[in-house]
């Protein structure tokens, strides 16, 4: 390019911001809309399309699906994965945040405990799930060491339980709960506890009243990051839970391998995508209220 | 308004403290009477905020046998919290997740102030301050402007109805003109309810304008603790005498008595009288300050008599509105800085030009005798 | 391929399980051990170099133009699907280094897998490898290309039980791979006496010591097989009452696993499982003591087949694969490693531990899967009533 057409094509960006905004958001937008949007949008025509006898869709349009999944049999199942979502969301908030608080006390060690939380994601969650059933199991690492030491006679039965796919699922998601936390607690102004504390606060107080509020946003963040995956999750209540169980990410799968019944497993995936839809609109709405409420005079 | 003869609210009694291997603060000592304006100033890196944050708690003094106590109690391990101090902080540290109302309202219900007169302390608190309640009540900090953040920190710690209220350079982050209103209103604040204020700062000028007292705090230490007057007329040390106001400093070697007074003659020759000082003996080097505005400029062959002169040469006249700085060069490159009222140079201009062949001029009784440091 | 996919390939056969049919234990510990084996994998993979001066092809057709069966010239490529590590470590480089034919060879995990590449027309293969009742699919939908028998001059060599399959009459489409059996594997030396029922998964003795396939077919095939019922039926009446046996038993089972289980029956954890003939057969290499037994109501027999898609590019180069593999020495190399059975009549006295070919008592009670056809709905169901259970 000569250097008079380089330098117009830089004066034309440089006095048009709105090509300029637009070159900086094609490259993802575009991306976003090929893999992510079209898919979708395919998933959802699939979910009102009749079912293909060999898999796929025939053309038509029918509403059976959604109709189906209101079905006690699939409610009941959309329930239980919302338990089971919610359980584990609890339980990794609680062993998540004074991990994340504790690290950024942390001091000199911050960047090797951060580090730490992330060794997991090195390794595939295929893999890690695998090393978790050799732990877990009866001839497995903890009841081995727990019989050799005679803490125990017989094996603890721990794989293939609910328990199992809980440790799973909030070992698998502990992290994401753990980084938006500690993300915020790390942006405290401690200025803020130490007002506190003259205002006479004490170490419990200080942190209901000033910390936890102000790492809501983290935890609110974390706690997405944790409850949508795990409601879609399949891979762990197959390999830790024996299958005995099903959740609707089981249940979708299983539309589209062996049932194949394409448009009821779409149908299934949108109707747990509104469920988290909701619950997001549900979340800002009730920001927004309170923000309103602080805010107007 | 204060009381010289009361027990002192706040002393520190040789107290030290150390991070690591530096020593923020060494064995320092002070009383702050009840009532005071008492300000702790000096340059950033003095220790005067460590002297602060040891009053309130979130440090505690090295355990050397010195001590922190409040009302005449020892409370070196005592936490902020079981203090009953309040404090404005420099960056004000606002809840931001909470209203004006509920900032100002916080240390109310951590001290379990009753709740039905609750509101009425926060609106009290705030007119104290001059806020509105009804246009500010609900808003939240960041919907402030600094003054008007200033002034919640304020109320914050004022509806406490503190004995005692720390201000960590409460005004460093705003602008001069409201700089100068709230230096009168704190004044004001102070005068009408008798609480005793803490005032840590490292502007000079501000120390002057609001204290009773002052500690001029370097390197760690209390260089002096006085008056402003005292402090600026009499500064102890070469520090002090920079670090407030301006100063010329003369460097002379004490010969003998004379009256009202010692000899004293530099390495250029020239002849000085100094007054009496306790560390002044015959044969002593001596460093004495005189305050630019204590100076006079006279022809070399016009020096009053008994009048300490030095001769020189004019290098530069500054025009500085309220009065016209007149730099004057002496052998062996030094300068004295004379500081002329101005009267109106229309009218009445300075007779001194550039290059001029003058002699700076002062009354022995104006030398300021500095101590070594 | 790197070494890194080679592992990670490994723990989805592991993790997949239905109807993976090599033992991941042993895989991982050749993997570890064996850079030799590592490199012939790579190779089996079609990473290998070309041979430096490729030899004719062994049975050059002569060439009639105007034959309708006649795929003119052989070619020089062959892209082949099939299921992973199902295949000899040499089966390739053999079959390249004799034709000269350059192979590409992608692996998958389940039926559906395949079926739905094939479906949406992706891939451009000429071989991929289905289970029984999928090539009825395939050739339901008209997505496979019929057999040129000419080219395949070892037919005669297939025994005389895989010819004529229910799933491809006259073997129109298909040329048998591989075939097994699902029955009980079981620790001979925990479980007495040994089991010859379904039942056994209803007996509280072995309680939490059991597993069934996670598989609707196997799971509700084994209850309705257990009733004297085809494990194919749709009658809602018998699929209720296999229903009811399954939700009992699932009660006493540790688990729904597939293959993985081959692990926890050598560990112990596990004394009695569903399980197919080939790998109880390894897991056996490893614990002797473990056994394999098709209960007398009777199981499921299935046969796996190579077909060709219609889209193939080389469909002619497909022939010539399917021709050597119909070859004694090479069919007996293939199930010498995969552990299942030969349909190669004439290789059977070349395996190192042939699997024998159900007598005529055996094959009375042996059962090949067909498409449920509509019927998969509810059946679907019937496996989301049973773990909702």
């Amino acid at each position: 390019m000569s250097r008079s057409l380089r330098q117009r094509a830089l004066d034309y960006f440089h006095h048009n911001p709105t090509v300029r905004a637009w070159s900086l958001v094609a490259p993802g937008g575009l991306w976003l809309l090929v893999f992510f949007l079209v898919p979708v949008f395919m998933m959802f025509t699939y979910s009102f399309m009749p079912r293909g006898m060999y898999g796929g869709v025939e053309s038509g349009f029918t509403l059976e699906h959604y109709l189906r999944f209101f079905d006690s049999l699939y409610l009941t199942i959309l329930m239980r994965t919302t338990v089971d979502a919610t359980v584990c969301t609890v339980a990794c908030l609680l062993l998540g945040y004074p991990v994340a608080y504790a690290i950024t006390r942390a001091g000199r060690f911050k960047g090797l405990l951060l580090f730490l939380v992330i060794l997991p994601f090195w390794t595939s969650f295929l893999v890690r799930t695998f090393a978790m059933i050799f732990l877990l199991r009866d001839t497995g690492l903890i009841n081995t060491a727990l019989q050799s030491i005679g803490l125990i006679d017989e094996p603890i039965v721990m794989l293939y339980t609910p328990f199992a796919v809980m440790l799973g699922l909030v070992y698998g998601y502990l992290p994401f709960m753990i980084l938006p936390i500690y993300a915020s607690l790390e942006k405290l102004d401690l200025s803020l506890l130490e007002a506190a504390e003259v205002l006479g606060a004490r170490p419990a107080a200080r942190f209901f009243r000033v910390t936890l509020p102000l790492s809501l946003p983290g935890v609110v963040a974390g706690a997405l990051l944790v409850f949508i995956p795990s409601l879609g999750s399949f891979l762990t209540s197959d390999l830790l839970g024996g299958a005995k169980e099903i959740l609707i990410g089981n249940l979708v799968q299983n539309q589209f391998t062996a049932a194949r019944n394409w448009p009821f497993g779409s149908a299934a995936s949108f109707v747990l995508m509104a469920l988290v839809l909701v619950s997001v609109l549900i979340y800002l709405r009730v920001r927004e209220r309170s923000g309103d409420a602080a805010g107007a005079p | 308004m204060v009381d010289a003869d009361a027990a002192p609210v706040v002393e520190f009694r040789r107290v030290s403290k150390t991070f690591g291997s530096f020593r923020a603060v060494r064995d320092i000592s002070f009383e702050i009477r009840k009532g005071e304006f008492f300000s702790l100033l000096g340059p950033s890196g003095c220790g005067k905020t460590t002297t602060l944050r040891l009053l309130a708690g979130f440090e505690s003094p090295d355990e050397d046998g010195g001590e922190v106590r409040l009302h005449g109690d020892v409370v070196n391990k005592k936490r902020p919290y079981e203090r009953r101090l309040a404090m404005v902080f420099q960056n004000y540290a606002l809840f931001p997740h909470l209203t004006v109302e509920r900032n100002i309202a916080f240390g109310l219900e951590m001290r379990g102030a009753s709740k039905s007169e609750m509101p009425d302390r926060v609106v009290a608190a705030m007119s104290m301050v001059r806020l509105d309640a009804k246009t500010f009540g609900r808003r939240l900090p960041a919907q402030l402007s600094g003054g008007q953040r200033q002034r919640v920190a304020l109320a914050r710690a004022l509806v406490l109805e503190p004995s005692i209220l720390l201000l960590d350079e409460p005004l460093g982050a705003i602008d001069l003109k409201l700089r100068k209103e709230m230096q009168l209103e704190l004044k004001q604040l102070n005068e009408q309810l008798g609480t005793t204020f803490v005032y840590v700062t490292h502007d000079q000028e501000e120390a002057l304008t609001m204290s009773d007292r002052i500690a001029v705090m370097d390197n760690a230490r209390v260089a002096q603790l006085g008056s402003p007057a005292e402090i600026y007329e009499n500064p102890r040390t070469r520090f002090v005498a920079k670090f407030i106001g301006e100063s010329n400093f003369v460097e002379a070697t004490v010969s003998d008595r004379t009256e009202g007074g010692w000899r004293a003659v530099t390495a250029h020759g020239e002849h000085l009288i100094v007054p009496d000082h306790k560390t002044i003996a015959a044969g002593r080097a001596v460093c004495i300050a005189v305050r630019p505005e204590w100076l006079d400029i006279v022809r070399p062959d016009a020096v009053p008599a008994g009048e300490n002169a030095l001769t020189g040469a004019v290098r530069d006249v500054l025009y500085m509105g309220e009065t016209l700085h007149v730099l004057v060069a002496l052998p062996g490159d030094r300068s004295m800085t004379v500081a002329l009222r101005n009267e109106g140079q229309f009218l009445r201009p300075i007779p001194w030009r550039r290059g001029d062949e003058v002699a700076v001029a002062w009354m022995p009784v104006d030398c300021q005798v500095l101590e070594e440091e | 391929m790197s070494h890194k996919t080679t592992r990670d390939q490994l723990f989805a056969d592991f993790m997949s399980g239905r109807k993976d049919r090599r033992s991941f234990i042993r895989d991982a510990i050749t993997l570890g051990a064996s850079v030799t084996a590592l490199g012939a994998f790579l190779e089996a993979c079609g990473g290998g170099p070309e041979p430096a001066a490729a030899p004719p092809p062994t049975d050059a057709p002569p060439a009639p133009a105007p034959d309708p069966d006649d795929l003119g010239p052989i070619g020089t490529e062959l892209n082949i699907y099939n299921w992973s590590d199902y295949i000899a470590e040499d089966t390739v480089a053999l079959f390249e280094k004799e034709t000269g034919i350059k192979v590409r060879y992608d692996t998958y995990e389940s039926n559906e897998e395949m079926m739905a590449k094939l479906q949406v027309g992706a891939g451009g293969y000429d071989m991929v490898v289905p289970t029984g009742y999928i090539v009825t699919v395939l050739g339901a939908q008209g997505l496979l290309a019929p057999l040129k028998k000419k080219y395949l001059t070892n037919w005669g060599n297939v025994a005389p039980l895989f010819l004529d399959p229910a799933f491809d009459p006259g073997n129109e489409y298909a040329v048998p791979w591989q075939w097994g059996t699902t029955g009980i594997a079981y620790r001979s030396d925990k479980v007495n006496p040994p089991p010859d029922s379904w039942g056994i998964f209803l007996d509280p003795k072995w309680r939490r010591r059991m597993t069934q396939m996670d598989d609707v077919r196997d799971v509700i095939g084994s209850w309705l097989r257990y009733r004297g019922h085809s494990l194919n039926a749709t009658d809602p009446a018998l699929l209720d009452a296999a229903k009811a046996d399954a939700i009992a038993s699932k009660a006493l089972l540790k688990a729904y696993i597939s293959a993985p289980v081959k692990g926890q029956l050598v560990a112990g954890d596990v004394l009695v499982a569903q399980l197919w003939n080939g790998d109880t057969a390894q897991a056996a290499v490893e614990e002797p003591s473990i056994k394999y037994v098709v209960p007398k109501e009777g199981g499921s027999i299935w046969t796996d087949s190579l077909v060709i898609p219609k889209t193939a590019p080389n469909k002619r180069a497909a022939h010539e694969f399917m021709n050597f593999i119909l070859r004694p020495d090479i069919a007996a190399g293939i199930s010498n490693f995969t552990g299942y059975g030969t349909p190669n009549a004439a290789a059977m006295d070349k395996l190192e531990s042939p699997v024998p070919y159900p007598d005529e008592e055996e094959r009375k009670r042996l059962e090949y899967q067909k498409d449920l056809g509509a019927a998969t709905d509810a059946w679907d169901q019937l496996w989301t009533d049973i773990k909702s259970a």
